[in-house]
């Protein structure tokens, strides 16, 4: 029982990091019809520069730091290139980024060298807590404190602020935003860095519990693709609860037949679209008549 | 106010508009009538700058915008009100009407939310309704409430009765009249020409993206013969 609970908190752990990972991918997505291969890429950058920078700065400075780092890349990755597809067909961005994200694995591996690092969880957090009903990793914990502060975070920006309401539209409706007298490219190019950051800040608070390897970027980018799909595209709570039953079903299937939980998102995903092309709470879905 | 100069307009290869050349004097209201197809939306487009002109000249106060992004025209002060009115779903009515608020001078009107509020009352009652839910009525009064909010020199109005119950055709009617009276200058764009041609001073016909006729709403509105060629009545 304990171990199944230990599981189960695992995979809420790595849910609420899906979920985060996701956000930003369909927020991309949303506004800009853009699937972003580099997604995966800008999540290990997070990962890399956390990794760098907390000997010098510590886990908190690091904490923001990098994040920051990862939208800028993000940024100039969409002022250069990413920002010519908009509006054409969808497979230019699809197979621009896909190149953008091998060149930037590469780069990867010649500033970072092939090997895997292993990050240490700060002091602070290290070690276990008793929760009474169980003994868990201090930083597990304090990770998905800070996953879920992200993602209301996120959803107090969409849903109370100006620039929110402006981003909502965009995603409904980009034309006659920019007819109402607002820049649209940049508010895409923001929209990109966001989207960045989101990935980035991931990849920062997820290393101490993944060792810290190139091929991280495209680990990730499968499961936040299938999560966004599964949650509906464009639903910002359709995505945290399918990052959730993702994480959820991985960990606790690992603990039963340990070689079908790689599968088992697929499974998931392919049976929910059967009954419901939409995802689990997107918006009518070209999909349905 | 406007004055197009041998606008021409293209859908990728499709020549839409031919030469099409027409002028608004500020406080004017100016019909644009047609049969469907006639090029009417297209027009308003390239004025907005959503379907640029590929040749042709768009004088708005003083200034050629024809080569502009749609923003930019929007902020030199052209609102837009489309046809098929565009709310924005997943926003509420509050923040459909703020999100078209503009930086800088009120405007000559001043819109603000609150002017908003007391002249379309209706709207203050749903403020906090989402957008996909409201009706056809509620959604053409809050897309021309929005387009007001960015306190445009010169409004667009693409076709604000179409698909409305006869109640509220008169309803968005009676405000389009009020917003003459308060001195607004209008592009009206509509189907329904016996509605358009009574609260115009002036008005245009396109035919095939040709301009056939110009002149003044009451020689139209008279003039059976040219109704009856191009617009069916
Ligand atoms: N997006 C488009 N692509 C290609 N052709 C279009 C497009 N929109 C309109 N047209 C064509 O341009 C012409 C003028 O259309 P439009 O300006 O919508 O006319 P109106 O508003 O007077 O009914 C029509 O022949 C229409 O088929
Ligand atoms: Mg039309």
């Amino acid at each position: 029982m304990t171990e199944f609970l230990s599981f189960l908190m695992n995979g809420v752990v790595l849910g609420l990091i899906f979920a985060v990972v996701a956000l930003g991918f369909t927020l991309i997505l949303g506004v800009m019809q853009v699937i972003n291969f580099t997604h995966g890429i800008l999540f290990a950058l997070g990962a890399y520069f956390a990794f760098s920078m907390q000997k010098h700065v510590g886990f908190w400075l690091a904490l923001i730091l990098a994040p920051l780092l990862v939208g800028v890349v993000g940024w100039l990755l969409e002022r250069l290139v990413i920002h010519r597809t908009y509006g054409g067909n969808p497979l230019f961005g699809l197979l621009l980024t896909f190149g953008l994200a091998m060149a930037l694995e590469e780069v990867i591996r010649m500033v970072w060298g092939k090997a895997g690092y292993s990050v240490a969880a700060p002091r602070f957090a290290a070690g276990s807590l008793d929760l009474g009903f169980m003994i868990y990793s201090k930083y597990r914990l304090l990770l998905a404190a800070l996953a879920i502060l992200i993602i209301l975070l996120v959803w107090l920006f969409l849903e109370k602020t100006p620039y929110g309401a402006i981003i909502k539209a965009g995603a409904s409706d980009a034309e006659m935003v920019m007819a109402l007298g607002k820049n649209l490219p940049r508010m895409r190019t923001f929209v990109f860095a966001i989207g960045s950051v989101l990935a980035g800040v991931a990849g920062v608070i997820a290393a101490p519990i993944w060792s810290v390897r190139p091929t991280i970027g495209t680990a990730i980018l499968m499961p936040a693709f299938v999560i966004v799909v599964l949650g509906g595209i464009g639903s910002f709570w359709g995505s945290v609860l399918a990052g959730l039953i993702v994480g959820v079903s991985t960990s606790v299937s690992v603990m039963f037949w340990a070689q079908i939980s790689d599968i088992i998102p697929y499974v998931i995903m392919t049976a929910v679209l059967l009954f419901r092309p939409r995802g689990l709470m997107g918006e009518k879905s070209v999909l349905e008549v | 106010m406007l004055v197009v100069e041998k606008m021409n307009t293209f859908y990728g290869d499709a020549h839409v508009l031919f030469d099409v050349s027409l002028e608004i004097r500020e406080g004017e209201v100016v019909a644009l009538l047609g049969r469907n197809g006639a090029g009417k939306t297209t027009t308003i487009r390239s004025i907005m700058g959503l379907t640029p002109p590929r040749t042709g000249r768009v004088i708005f106060k003083g200034e050629n915008i024809a080569t502009l992004p749609p923003y930019v025209i929007a902020n030199r002060g052209v609102g837009f009100v489309p046809d098929n009115r565009r709310i924005f779903p997943t926003l509420t009515v509050r923040q459909n009407l703020e999100l078209a608020r503009k930086q800088g001078d009120g405007g000559k009107n001043g819109w603000t939310l609150e002017g908003i509020y007391e002249h379309f009352p209706a709207l203050k009652e749903i403020e906090d309704r989402k957008g996909e839910v409201l009706s056809g009525g509620e959604q053409q009064m809050l897309t021309i409430a929005r387009t007001l909010m960015g306190n445009p020199d010169l409004v667009l109005l693409d076709e604000p009765t179409e698909g409305l119950a006869p109640i509220m055709v008169m309803e968005v009617m009676k405000i389009i009249k009020e917003l003459k009276e308060k001195g607004e200058t209008i592009l009206l764009v509509e189907q329904n020409s016996t509605l358009a041609l009574g609260i115009s001073q002036r008005a245009y016909i396109l035919e095939n993206g040709h301009v056939v006729y110009s002149g003044p709403a009451e020689d139209l509105i008279r003039n059976d013969e040219v109704k009856q060629k191009y617009l069916g009545i």
